[in-house]
């Protein structure tokens, strides 16, 4: 079976047809030599039904008479048949009364052989015929037929059977081929198409149609399945140009936002250089004039006091003050510029003992001032540490300031944490705000105070802002006026966008004793 | 030596008056010669242009050097000092009314050996300038003194 289904279409083509050919031929073959052997056969007994009739009917006579030699002349007579080979007469007693042998190698007569017999066996047929006078048995004839010439005339008939098979094979396989063409040659061609079409992966073959029956079904499939795969094959194509310039667009936008940010970079540069010019400029030019105001009406007060009256005392000191008070907006102004600018270097910080080295300096500062100050021992974080000292300084020292007219100060600097973040602040209980200006309170020169009551140059929670943003924190405050004001901060809460941030990740919260 | 030369670099007349007001008044005994610019600080100490007739071996005790200075800055000048073997020695005080770290790291790193911000504050200065004087003219000893 496996070689069969190993073999090309026409070659099965070929061998199912012959095989079909040839199985009716061995059926009509077969069914004709059966049907002619009992054809024959049917002869055989008809007429030897016949002839052992008249034979016992001539022997009526000289049986009675018991004449054997006529007997024997009327069994001569039946000798003449070529295929009888024995005959036999018996009288009633079953005696033998006269025989023939067609040779000596043939079997003798029987001893007493039944009546009415026909019957056949492999090589003989056998009849006996009851020899009948007036109603009475008086004997027997016994005849015994070779079937040798019934059997050589099968053999005969199985051999042009056989010569006929072989004729009509040659003539089948011939005719096969030829017909075999009608079904493989339009499913060879499909064949065909489909391989030449996934060789050259060109979907735009089409196989040729050259019936209307399954097979042309078939190239109808395959061709509308082709054209379906060059339909797809083509938008996909021009899908993957389109991408593709799409890309070279993107790749192109983006390298001319690269160019433009590349030279924003420049500018920002030269921004950046041009404000440390500035402010460089600014902290020695602008502090020049300062100084020789103040230290001129000081030694105008030194070498002429004593010719001035007090109202020129006065406006001398006033003057000494504003100059004095330039010169602190000049410093705020420039720590403010200073902090945009400084490169961060994160250390892990103890927030806790920096809190306490401000108070401390605030403290000796203003020794008459009792302030409670409560300090959260156990803070830790990872931060620029000249930059945290500066937004400490100011919400301190803002706290420190606000609490001025309070009798009983208090400020408390702690943590907490909310959604995974560590939020410090320094509450105080001095004046507080309103709430209404909260959103001002962290704009360069906005003051919510009159500098009267509180000294102020309006620059210093600008700084903390800037400072906790430079760290990717948040600050906030809350406040009821008069009773006191919240500032509340976070580190480091976006996600990194550069290496300084990496340092900062994870690290707000270290309890450290 | 008889005078104590105190080489005070200034370009700024109000700064200069000031600056002498407020050595006077820390009361340092000594003789204060002013240039104007880097070059004129240079000349005064190699001894050379319009100082050419000093007396070359006569070094100022100390220099008080403002930064921003015309033609030469005042740590060109100190460059050039700390580079010549007869005067590398001289004491050099920055002065500067700016607060940069930049020019304080250049500063120390050229061989200042005091840097002095000039507060805006008068008295502040007085105080600053006086310290100043005593320690170079009063109690420090430098090798020039023999």
């Amino acid at each position: 079976m496996l070689s069969i289904k190993g073999l090309p279409i026409r070659q099965k083509l070929s061998l199912m047809i012959m095989a079909a050919v040839l199985f009716a031929v061995v059926v009509l073959t077969t069914v004709f030599i059966a049907y002619e052997f009992y054809n024959q056969k049917q002869g055989i007994v008809s007429e030897f039904t016949t002839t052992s009739k008249i034979i016992a009917n001539q022997s009526q006579a000289a049986i009675t008479f018991g004449d054997t030699a006529t007997l024997t002349e009327n069994l001569d007579g039946l000798m003449l048949h070529r295929d009888v080979i024995a005959s036999c007469v018996y009288d009633a007693n079953f005696k033998l009364l006269a025989s023939l042998m067609r040779n000596k190698t043939v079997q003798p007569c029987p001893k007493a052989p039944a009546l009415n017999l026909s019957l056949f066996d492999t090589q003989h047929y056998v009849r006996t015929e009851p020899i009948i006078v007036d109603n009475d048995f008086q004997g027997l004839l016994y005849i015994r037929v070779s079937l040798d010439n019934l059997y050589q005339q099968q053999t005969d008939y199985l051999i042009a059977m056989l010569a006929l098979a072989v004729l009509i094979s040659v003539a089948v396989y011939y005719l096969s081929s030829a017909l075999q063409t009608i079904i493989s040659t339009p499913l060879l061609e499909l064949q065909h198409t489909a391989s030449q079409v996934s060789k050259t992966q060109d979907y735009s073959l089409q196989a040729r149609k050259n019936s209307t029956d399954e097979i042309g079904d078939l190239v109808d499939a395959f061709n509308s399945m082709l054209a379906t795969i060059k339909a797809q094959n083509d938008k996909i194509k021009e899908d993957a140009e389109l991408l593709e310039q799409k890309i070279a667009d993107r790749t192109r936008e983006l390298a001319d936002v690269n160019n433009y940010l590349a030279i924003s970079n420049k500018e920002l540069d030269v921004a950046n250089k041009e404000l440390e010019a500035f402010s460089y400029s600014v902290s020695h030019d602008l502090r020049s004039p300062l100084r020789a105001i103040d230290g001129f009406t000081k030694a105008l007060l030194e070498d002429y006091g004593d010719e001035l009256d007090q109202v020129a005392h006065s406006y001398m000191k006033r003057t000494r003050d504003a100059s004095q008070k330039m010169g602190d907006l000049i410093n705020t102004l420039l720590q403010l510029s200073r902090v945009s600018r400084k490169d961060l270097v994160p250390v892990k910080i103890n927030i806790s003992t920096l809190c306490q080295n401000i108070v401390d300096e605030l403290k000796s500062r203003q020794p008459d001032r009792h302030i409670e100050v409560e300090i959260d021992p156990v803070m830790t974080v990872y931060a620029d540490a000249k930059l945290l000292e500066v937004a400490l300084d100011n919400l301190i020292g803002n706290a420190w300031k606000y609490t001025g007219y309070e009798a009983r100060p208090r400020i408390e600097i702690g943590s907490y944490q909310q959604q995974g973040k560590t939020v410090y602040y320094v509450k105080d209980n001095g004046a507080g705000f309103d709430k209404r200006y909260a959103k001002d309170l962290f704009s360069a020169f906005k003051r919510l105070h009159a500098t009267d009551q509180f000294e102020g140059t309006g620059i210093g929670l600008a700084t903390v802002s800037r400072i906790i943003h430079r760290h990717h924190g948040h600050i906030w405050a809350t406040s009821t006026l008069n009773e006191g004001a919240s500032f509340y901060f976070t580190l480091n809460e976006s996600s990194p966008e550069d290496i300084e941030s990496d340092a900062f990740y994870g690290h707000t919260h270290n309890a450290e004793a | 030596m008889t005078a104590e030369t105190i080489l005070l670099v200034e370009d700024n007349e109000d700064d200069e008056l000031l600056a002498i007001r407020a050595l006077k008044k820390a009361a340092t005994p000594s003789k204060v010669v002013v240039a104007r610019d880097g070059e004129e600080a240079l000349d005064y100490v190699y001894a050379q242009g319009k100082f050419a007739e000093r007396n070359k071996l006569e070094l100022p005790r100390v220099i008080l050097l403002d930064i921003n200075l015309p033609k030469l800055s005042g740590l060109q000048v100190l460059e050039s000092i700390r580079s010549h073997a007869t005067t590398r020695l001289i004491p050099i005080v920055l002065l500067t009314s700016s607060d940069e770290e930049q020019d304080m790291l250049a500063g120390y790193s050229l061989g200042a050996n005091s840097y002095i911000r000039k507060p805006v504050d008068f008295d502040e200065f007085i105080e600053e300038i006086g310290l100043l004087g005593r320690y170079w003219l009063g109690m420090n000893r430098t090798p020039n003194e023999r």
